[in-house]
């Protein structure tokens, strides 16, 4: 399970495949303003990203995986306003 | 030239020759899915490649052009003979907008009158409202991406590479992670992650197993290692180059480039400068000679230090003549639409077929060799291949057939073009060259077949009834002739009445340095070109027969003209108990040039006559000697002409 819920917060672990899109969503239905904690993700698929991306949650840490290091997406997730 | 244009004129020709190919493929499969998706390829990158410089004619007709490809792609019967002869069409036009785009650097003023035209033969996919949806014109995005990165792009102060991915909605279930694949992209300098239709879903539209996402970057790369990083996704990938937006660009910076693009001067200075070496080790040779009389040891060492130099040398000059080396493929790639539309305007029907083009030679051969082709595919095509009516009349399907094909033999390689056409006809040769006072009646009448088929070459011969618009341009055969032998190559002719005609050019693959056997004439040394030379025979004196006014011998059972070099060269023949032959072929016969002395053989780098000497009859250039001296190099076929 690499998506939890805990006190109102989503905590995403390890690597998250595409099939965590969906409990993501899901939780971010059940909990609105939920903070989703992505310090421990060491990998996100698109799919999860793209949830992220579309729905803003506020977001506590900075992932480990490749694509948000220096300047890469780390400034579009981090940074509210939404690049389009 | 503009970069980004010259990106453009290089990458936009080789997307039309790979279309060319595939449609030349469909052309005789309409139904082959393989050349149907490479051409929906190539054509879908050749329009984001013009949407580079928003030239919106070019844009519509390739777009069009795609869409009938995406259709046929899922519909293998949208595709026919005359669907792909209109795509052709399209492709020719493109091509000839790309030679615009070299000329002017934009499209003609009529490009959007033939736009529309040749839009309209594609019809059943120029669906206005379709092109009009578009979701993203790629100059559009490729500004919105410069302004976004313009930071990151300044500080980069070299040409960047943008990319935009498009991954289809379903890539999710076939596992793919398109993060995955744009992360892999190297020299990734900034990724960032769009909505496809502009706006990110809500929470309750959202659906999480569908890629709705944009995934657009800057690489440091160049644009084909970046294009391989998407290698498996090419039709939902668009590429540009950018150039740097602050001025002071590090020359000599190679950004973590694995290829370096270099003007061509610098290599030939660099060809230059191994010449003058490989010249300079020559003069080692008698060095060591000299040592010997007073040293055997001395010249022992020195002609081992000659043989370790001229060792790395060899080396260093394999690596700069394949540093040189390119395939012939780019040069000739307008040939085939040349083909069409010269075929057209004659209203004849032709097929041109290429092979071996991916055989490489010296940079400077693959450049002489484009327009003696086109040379004579013009004449093949006016003077050779039929009307579609005589065809019929003499058996033969009414599109004529045309092949081109390039084979290598060791250091050598010849081009063999060859048509099914009518064939030459000697005895129609000899008269014409009589007719126009080239030679005597009986001098023509005297002549094998194959010399009289060598008349064509001849300045101021043509043996067309009319001067057409094709090939009377008043560049003879003589012209081609000429070409190839300033690659230091021959031109043979071989053709059978109602058959067909093929001509063989035989040139050198390397043009770097040139092997030179030097002959002693007259108390004189000069160099002849080894590759002129078909073989070198000594003879006894007796075995010159006199032959009307001159000398013959027979070398082989065949009866060779014989002719003095030092008379050719106004000089005092000197006559000894033997003689000996230099054997060369001029207009396809050999012909023996007797010489004084034969001497050394070497390699050296030849220099074209300049000044006085551009004028000398039968001279090719000089060639520097390791003494100082200079060499004269002569021109045998020229001399025994």
């Amino acid at each position: 399970m690499t998506v939890r819920v805990q006190d109102g917060i989503v905590t995403l672990e390890g690597r998250c495949p595409a099939a965590d899109a969906e409990s993501l969503l899901v939780a971010l239905q059940a909990h609105p303003g939920a903070t989703v904690d992505v310090a421990g993700a060491k990998r996100l698929h698109m799919a999860v990203l793209q949830v992220l991306l579309a729905l803003r949650p506020p977001l506590g840490g900075i992932p480990e995986c490749p694509a948000f290091a220096a300047n890469i997406l780390a400034r579009q997730i981090s940074n509210g306003d939404k690049a389009t | 030239m503009d970069e980004l244009l010259e990106q453009f004129l290089i990458e936009g020709r080789e997307l039309v020759a790979q279309a060319g190919k595939d449609l030349s493929a469909l052309a005789r499969d309409p139904r082959d899915a393989a050349a149907i998706d490479s051409a929906f390829r190539a054509i879908h990158t050749l329009k984001g490649s013009f949407g580079v410089f928003a030239l919106a004619p070019a844009e519509r007709l390739l777009h069009a052009a795609e869409d009938m490809l995406d259709r046929a792609r899922r519909d293998a019967g949208v595709l026919d003979g005359g669907t792909v002869a209109a795509l052709v069409a399209c492709l020719d036009q493109t091509d000839r907008w790309i030679d615009d785009m070299e000329r002017s650097g934009a499209l003609p003023d009529d490009a959007e009158r033939v736009s529309t035209a040749s839009t309209a033969l594609l019809k059943p996919a120029a669906s206005p409202a379709k092109a009009g949806a578009e979701p993203s014109r790629p100059a559009e995005w490729v500004e919105a991406l410069k302004t976004r990165e313009a930071d990151l792009i300044a500080q980069a102060g070299a040409a960047l590479v943008v990319f935009r991915y498009a991954p289809d909605a379903e890539c999710f279930f076939r596992g793919e992670d398109p993060l995955v694949v744009a992360e892999a992209v190297p020299g990734l300098l900034a990724l960032a992650v769009l909505p496809t239709g502009g706006d990110w879903p809500g929470a309750e539209e959202l659906e999480p197993f569908s890629c709705f996402s944009v995934l657009e970057g800057l690489s440091t790369s160049s644009l084909e290692e970046v294009q391989a990083a998407f290698r498996m996704q090419p039709d939902q990938v668009q590429l540009a180059r950018i150039e740097p937006t602050a001025a002071e660009k590090a020359p000599g910076e190679a950004r973590g480039d694995a290829t370096l693009r270099v003007d061509a001067a610098r290599l030939d200075a660099l060809a230059d400068g191994l010449g003058d070496l490989i010249v300079a080790i020559n003069a080692l040779a008698p060095l060591a000679a000299e040592a010997q009389q007073v040293d055997r040891a001395l010249a022992a060492r020195i002609r081992a230090a000659q043989a370790g130099i001229e060792g790395v040398t060899a080396k260093l000059h394999r690596n700069l003549a394949a540093v040189r080396m390119v395939p012939l493929e780019p040069v000739l790639r307008r040939l085939p639409r040349m083909a069409r539309e010269i075929a057209e305007t004659l209203g004849k029907r032709v097929s041109l077929s290429i092979s071996g083009e991916g055989i490489e030679v010296d940079k400077q051969v693959a450049d002489g060799l484009f327009e003696p082709l086109l040379h004579l595919l013009r004449n093949a095509l006016d003077h050779g291949i039929e009307s579609p009516d005589d065809r019929a009349a003499a058996g033969k399907p009414p599109e004529g057939a045309v092949s081109l094909s390039f084979r290598r033999d060791g250091d050598r390689i010849t081009a063999t073009l060859r048509d099914d056409g009518a064939g030459m006809d000697p005895g129609r040769i000899r008269q014409a060259a009589v007719a126009r006072g080239l030679l005597a009646a009986d001098a023509a009448a005297a002549l094998s077949e194959a010399a009289a088929l060598q008349l064509i070459f001849l300045p101021g011969f043509s043996t067309a009834g009319t001067v057409t618009e094709v090939s009377g341009r008043g560049v003879g055969m003589d012209a081609v002739r000429a070409a190839v032998e300033k690659l230091r190559g021959t031109i043979e002719i071989d053709s059978a009445r109602a058959q067909g005609t093929a001509f063989h050019i035989h040139l050198p693959v390397n043009a770097l340095t040139t092997r030179l056997l030097v002959v002693e004439v007259a108390g004189e040394r000069y160099g002849v070109a080894l590759d002129q030379v078909v073989e070198t025979v000594r003879v006894d004196r007796a075995a010159l027969l006199p032959v009307g006014t001159g000398l013959a011998c027979v070398l082989r059972d065949r009866t060779v003209p014989v002719l003095d070099l030092a008379e050719l060269l106004d000089a005092q023949a000197v006559q000894g108990d033997h003689a000996k032959l230099v054997v060369t072929r001029s207009r396809g016969e050999p012909v023996a040039l007797r010489v004084d002395a034969f001497a050394e053989r070497i390699d050296t780098v030849l220099r074209p006559p300049g000044g006085l000497l551009a004028s000398a009859r039968g001279v090719i250039g000089s060639a520097l000697m390791g003494d100082g001296g200079v060499l004269l190099v002569l021109d045998l076929p020229e001399l025994a002409a």
